[in-house]
């Protein structure tokens, strides 16, 4: 019986030493790709982009996983930062918003609805095989039927090649955003072989693209690393033709406590920090070896949002006393700790043609006025609807319940898992709700058209049941105008008559809160949120 | 006892499908279209409808189970909402990791709580005891969240000795166990002391002192085997709980394990993966409880005549 049990004991041990090794495979990829300096040296001319300590890997901690890296299934932003790294997109935005080539070097527009493309040649895929328009079609018209991105590729009509490095691209409607949704990652480039070959589920686990970065592995639930693609040869912002990244293996290990990511950095285990909670951020600001970046997003993170098909939120008047009562600046200052800044109109300032409106002032009597004449003296009692796990709006909400009882008006807080607010709010049964929207194509188009145009009632982004024909009509003249000064006079007209109605008003703005080491150079952080590794080295 | 374990084996059978059925009703009328959380919010109506169909949302909730019992009786759990993977290979690639914390928090529960429970009970009310006694209650009560924060805090921040998180090194997983591990120590020494304190007042520990017998051997021969049938039982059970996952440790130490897992796909209302999680937990956690039931016949043979 001894020896049975013995043997049991033994076996259970043998296992869970398998199990162990088994799971420190992972750790061993940073040996096999350490040896590649030299050769970076002479590929890729590294010297003149910084970084002469030697190391190549970067290990960055994040909060979240990518839940998948095919451009079109993408869901949040963590995969949409990873697929940036691995995949690339027609066009680029630079620092000014400008569009640069990408994986076309040139384009120009037929008519209002059609644009031809020429394509970069000799690009390859992480695959060996080399990009050509064939697989670009494939990608554009693959997007442009996926449900999943479509508020962002549903403009699409139909790509066709013309000749292995001309592509033509017609859109459902005149659309002058186009551009800049060719930017967003739902369009990168993917290989049509690869993705016929493995098919789509298996694609989002095992990408292959063009971009400066090729995927390495992936273990469930605690990191993915990404190798340098040696035969990169393409441009993308911050890394000319002909360059290649100075980091070479890049370890993105998942950590979802806050306070252990920050020790993970103060420790020198990590590199960078993705999304710093706002929490941590004064102890990385204080802290003598590492840099907070702070850099203005393309959200609108949290707005106060009126059903307006309903009374009491009908009357303009009481949209307008809730304006007058409640304390934006005092709201932003404790929800949200001094982060970010108050927002200043529909559009984040950091999107081209958003107007700063001056911030609403606090006037109790006007409110109290403006009540009586929509009827309203003795106030009513209403609702705000948020989603749980979101600290700072559940404080705004507090706040503006408080507020809003000068004005004798009782505001219950409803706090929902996303899967009851989102289907709730686009069926209307809300009275207000505290939600955000990310521009994140960086242009206004995207900021106005989902959200206040009539066409967009419920799930598709107007959930405040909004409709000024005026204002369609403007969202539909920036949509189709390629002029662009018609355009930003149009959405300067829309954004006034929208801050004068108030569907909503605008509270925070939010900031890309990360942070690195002192010794890591040349990160850049863009609107959408997006790191580029591409360009970071070692100091 | 082969007949016993076979007649355990086929008793989980109902079990399975109690679980399966409780889950499989709860997620049912949980909110939230699965036709909408794998498309997105934004999805365009006619594709959503599209994939309830194809999905078979739209059949009726018997329906719908018995399609599920069918999948999962040829091994075929489903995809997972997010990710697109297969059910089990998910959950597959996570056990490990649990199984190795829950393993290693067992033994460093038993390698600590046995032997002080013994030494406590064969020296009731010493200052040992009472150290003992303390020191158990403190282990079970401080919450596991914050002692994993101070471990880190001290061995990782202050004294640099140790990774904060992570599983890249042997050493990753000592901060870990012993936030795991505590606790159950503390639960185990309670368990042992009182259970030997039992056993050494019975009159066959009175009749070997009387016989001359060395303390040793009355002690860890003849007492602590009889005492050791409530400590396999809350050893047993420890490491059943352990298995479903210490989503607090997992989280604190990012370590990707079943815990951790379950709680990220229950805030996505990944449903394939909650359902598929809790089967696989219930069938775990009935091995563990069958391993169990076995142990004791090897601890007492007396029990081993009754397992017919």
């Amino acid at each position: 019986m001894k020896k049975n049990l013995f043997l049991v004991v033994a076996l259970l041990l043998t296992l869970s030493f398998l199990i162990g090794c088994g799971n420190q495979g992972g750790g061993t990829v940073t040996t096999e790709q350490g040896g590649g300096g030299q050769g970076q040296q002479e590929q890729g001319g590294q010297a003149t982009t910084g970084g002469d300590s030697g190391e190549t890997h970067l290990v960055v901690v994040q909060p979240m996983m990518p839940t998948n890296f095919d451009p079109v299934l993408q869901s949040e932003i963590p995969a949409a930062r990873a697929i940036a790294l691995i995949y690339q997109t027609l066009v680029y935005q630079d620092e000014n918003m400008d569009f640069v080539p990408g994986l076309a070097t040139e384009w120009y527009f037929e008519d209002a609805q059609t644009a031809v493309f020429t394509l970069r040649e000799g690009v390859r895929f992480h695959n060996g095989n080399i990009m050509t328009a064939d697989d670009v079609v494939f990608s554009l018209n693959r997007a442009g039927s996926s449900p999943h991105v479509s508020a962002i590729t549903n403009f699409i009509h139909e790509a066709v090649a013309l000749d292995d490095h001309t592509v033509r691209l017609t859109t459902v409607e005149p659309f002058a955003p186009m551009l800049a949704h060719l930017a967003h990652t739902a369009t990168s480039i993917v290989n049509r072989e690869e993705v016929e070959r493995i098919g789509d589920d298996e694609h989002g686990q095992n990408p292959v693209g063009t971009g400066p970065f090729r995927f390495y592995n992936h273990v469930a639930g605690d990191r993915f690393e990404l190798v340098r693609f040696d035969d990169f040869n393409s441009v993308i912002p911050g890394l000319a033709e002909g360059q290649l990244p100075a980091i070479e293996h890049l370890t993105f290990r998942i950590v979802p406590e806050a306070g252990v990511r920050t020790i993970e950095l103060e420790t020198g285990n990590a590199h960078v920090l993705v999304d710093v909670a706002a929490t941590e951020v004064q102890r990385i600001r204080d802290h003598a070896d590492l840099t907070m970046y702070e850099i203005p997003n393309f959200a609108v993170n949290t707005w106060l949002g009126f059903n307006v098909e309903n009374a009491p939120f009908n009357d303009i008047r009481v949209r307008q006393a809730i304006a007058y009562a409640i304390n934006i600046e005092q709201i932003v200052d404790v929800a949200w700790a001094g982060l970010g800044s108050i927002a200043r109109g529909p559009l984040p300032t950091t999107v081209g043609g958003a107007i700063e409106f001056p911030i609403h002032p606090v006037n109790i009597e006007r409110a109290r006025e403006l009540m009586a004449e929509a009827g309203y003296a003795d106030g009513f009692s209403t609702n705000v609807w948020l989603n749980e796990g979101n600290a700072m709006r559940a404080d705004a909400a507090t706040m503006i319940q408080a507020q809003l009882r000068a004005l004798n008006i009782e505001t219950t807080i409803n706090i929902y898992e996303w899967g009851v607010l989102l289907p709730g709010t686009a069926a209307g049964e809300h009275d207000m709700a505290l939600m955000g929207w990310t521009t994140s194509t960086g242009e206004a188009d995207y900021g106005l058209y989902p959200l206040f145009h009539s066409n967009n009632f419920g799930a598709a982004g107007n959930r405040f049941f909004y409709h000024n024909s005026r204002v369609d009509y403007l969202i539909n003249l920036g949509r189709i105008n390629t002029d662009h000064n018609v355009r930003m006079e149009a959405y300067r007209e829309a954004q006034e008559i929208i801050m004068e109605e108030m569907p909503l008003i605008p509270l925070w703005q939010a900031v890309e809160l990360h942070a690195a080491q002192n010794n890591i150079g040349g990160l850049n952080i863009d609107g959408a949120g997006v790191l580029s590794f591409w360009s970071v080295y070692f100091r | 006892m082969h007949k016993y374990i076979l007649k355990r084996l086929l008793m989980m059978i109902p079990i399975i499908l109690g679980v399966t059925f409780v889950i499989f009703f709860m997620t049912y009328i949980t909110p939230g279209d699965p036709a909408v959380l794998t498309l997105g919010e934004a999805a365009p109506a006619e594709a959503v409808e599209a994939l309830r169909e194809e999905m078979g949302l739209n059949d009726p909730f018997l329906v719908r189970y018995f399609n599920y019992v069918i999948n999962m009786v040829q091994g075929d759990l489903g995809n997972s909402f997010v990710t697109r993977r297969g059910v089990i290979d998910e959950i597959l690639d996570r056990f490990p990791t649990t199984l190795m914390l829950a393993f290693y928090g067992t033994i460093l529960s038993v390698i600590i709580g046995i032997p002080l429970g013994i030494i406590s009970a064969t020296k009731q009310y010493s200052i040992f005891d009472n150290a003992a006694t303390a020191i158990g209650l403190l282990g079970v009560s401080i919450p596991n969240f914050w002692l994993g924060l101070m471990l880190i805090l001290l061995f990782s921040l202050n004294l640099g000795w140790l990774p904060p998180s992570g599983l890249d090194t042997p050493a990753a997983w000592i901060l870990p166990v012993i936030t795991l591990g505590t606790g159950s120590a503390a639960l185990v020494m309670r368990i042992t002391r009182s259970s030997m304190l039992e056993v050494v007042r019975q009159d066959y520990i009175r009749t070997a002192r009387a016989k001359g017998q060395k303390e040793s051997i009355i002690i860890w021969k003849h007492a602590l085997r009889n005492a050791m049938i409530p400590v396999v039982t809350a050893v047993g059970l420890d490491f059943g709980f352990l298995l479903g996952g210490a989503v607090l440790t997992e989280s604190i130490y990012a370590l990707p394990g079943i815990g951790r897992f379950m709680v990220e796909s229950i805030t996505r209302r990944d449903f394939p993966i909650i359902q598929g999680g809790v089967l696989f937990l219930a069938i775990t956690f009935s091995f563990v409880n069958l391993f169990v039931d076995v142990l004791y016949a090897y601890i007492d043979p007396r029990i081993k005549s009754q397992y017919k």
